[in-house]
């Protein structure tokens, strides 16, 4: 008998817990909420206790699941059957352009040594200075550039020197002057005189 | 294009800052990679684009660790490049007139042929293979920021303030797109679970209708 009371209070008790957990059922917003991980903590503590509601949390959160565990597998073997990528170490910007400038510079040093092999040869090259009566009395001579060599060789000659390399030059100059003199070479230059002539040939050619 | 290194990801909860990961390619590449790959390839639906992505994701990473300052993890690094790198080819592909036929798009239900064997029974993995089908289906219809933060949050498992940062959306922006995507995607499983032969394609939630009924009546007794 005395039990009773007891007993009615804690029938009042579970009623009025599963009313409030009847009444407090997560709303599909609530149930997105827990999924989305911003629920109210009065939703969580009825979802806590709600089998109900823990149920169909897990049934919303089953295709999402499913879908990530295949997710899942179809990329890790795609990863796992892919080469893995080369990293390209980035050089400095000075280095990036390193070819670029090299093949510039080598590119206008090639043209600046054309260009100064041009004007140096114009430059030691005389002109032909067109003379008349030299080309009327004397076959023209081959336009020969002096050797640059001989031009400083001169000039670092001493004054001595200079004179005996001039009167040298001078008798070489006389003898080849001599060789070519046509009258050296005339009949009686080579000992042959009128009366030797008519007489007949020389006896060293008569035979 | 503007990576989001920096400022954005300041907010972040500092996590490990590990130098010797981030210059250990092989290592960054191998941990790293089937996350970010199958982030760009539900992103963008596309496995050949979603490969190259990837790889351009790992180098930029590379190219840029010297200014990973560590106030986040790496993987919310590296998905926030990923975010930006996507994003720049959906613009692009808005100005490409011609589009490809999708030759190379993700074929779920080979995917699934990848699930391990061991694991499950044929009936079960036909299941996930099911649900699998209809959750992919439903994401090609949500928009591009929708897709994004669903996949950040239910695949990246990344928090609210975290997918926050990364997309520069703030966070009740990010909570509706989550709650719209969630809502398309569960309308479309519901959709398509009711077009097929019940008793066939799901025991487990008809074995639940044959139940008993609870004497409460569930004001939302909707489910996926």
């Amino acid at each position: 008998m005395n039990s009773y009371p007891d007993q009615s209070l804690s029938f009042a008790a579970e009623s009025s817990a599963a009313y409030l957990l009847t009444r407090d059922h997560l709303t599909p917003d609530q149930v997105d909420d827990h999924l989305i991980g911003d629920l109210a903590p009065s939703a969580a503590t009825h979802l806590a206790a709600c089998p109900l509601c823990a149920d169909r949390v897990a049934a919303a959160a089953s295709p999402i699941a499913n879908f990530q565990q295949v997710s899942t597998a179809w990329s890790e073997r795609r990863s796992a059957t892919l080469p893995l990528p080369v990293p390209t170490q980035q050089r400095p910007i000075w280095q990036r352009h390193m070819g670029w400038a090299t093949a510039s510079l080598s590119l206008a040093f090639g043209i600046a040594l054309v260009n100064a092999g041009h004007q140096f040869s114009a430059l030691t090259t005389p002109e032909p200075v067109p003379s008349v009566s030299a080309g009327l009395t004397a076959p023209r001579q081959p336009i020969v550039a002096p050797q640059a060599p001989a031009f400083t060789e001169t000039a670092s000659l001493s004054p001595s020197t200079r004179a005996s390399q001039i009167s040298a030059d001078n008798r070489m100059l006389r003898a080849i002057d001599a060789s070519l003199n046509p009258s050296a070479d005339s009949p009686a230059a080579l000992g042959l005189t009128r009366a030797a002539i008519s007489n007949g040939p020389p006896a060293s050619i008569q035979d | 294009m503007q990576l989001a290194l920096d400022a954005s990801i300041a907010n972040l909860p500092a996590t490990e800052r590990t130098a010797s990961e981030l210059d250990d390619m092989d290592a960054l590449v191998r941990t790293y990679r089937p996350r970010l790959l199958r982030f760009v390839a539900f992103s963008i639906g596309d496995t050949d684009l979603a490969e190259s992505i990837t790889q351009d994701c790992f180098l930029k990473a590379y190219n840029a660790r010297d200014r990973f300052r560590g106030d986040c993890s790496i993987s919310t690094w590296l998905t926030s490049i990923a975010v930006n790198l996507i994003r720049d080819q959906q613009r692009l592909q808005k100005f490409r007139f011609w589009r490809q036929a999708r030759a190379t798009a993700i074929d779920i239900t080979d995917a699934t042929n990848f699930l391990p064997s061991h694991e499950s029974s044929p009936e079960s993995r036909l299941l996930v293979k099911e649900k699998a089908s209809q959750v992919y289906a439903a994401l090609q219809n949500l928009s591009p920021n929708q897709r994004s933060v669903f996949l950040m949050r239910f695949f990246e498992e990344l928090e609210l303030s975290e997918i926050s940062a990364i997309t520069n959306i703030p966070v009740n922006t990010v909570k509706t797109h989550l709650h719209r995507a969630l809502k398309s995607v569960r309308t479309q499983v519901r959709a398509a679970q009711s077009a097929a032969p019940d008793d066939a394609r799901n025991p487990q939630l008809n074995r639940r209708a044959r139940r008993p009924q609870p004497t409460s009546s569930h004001p939302a007794g909707e489910t996926l």
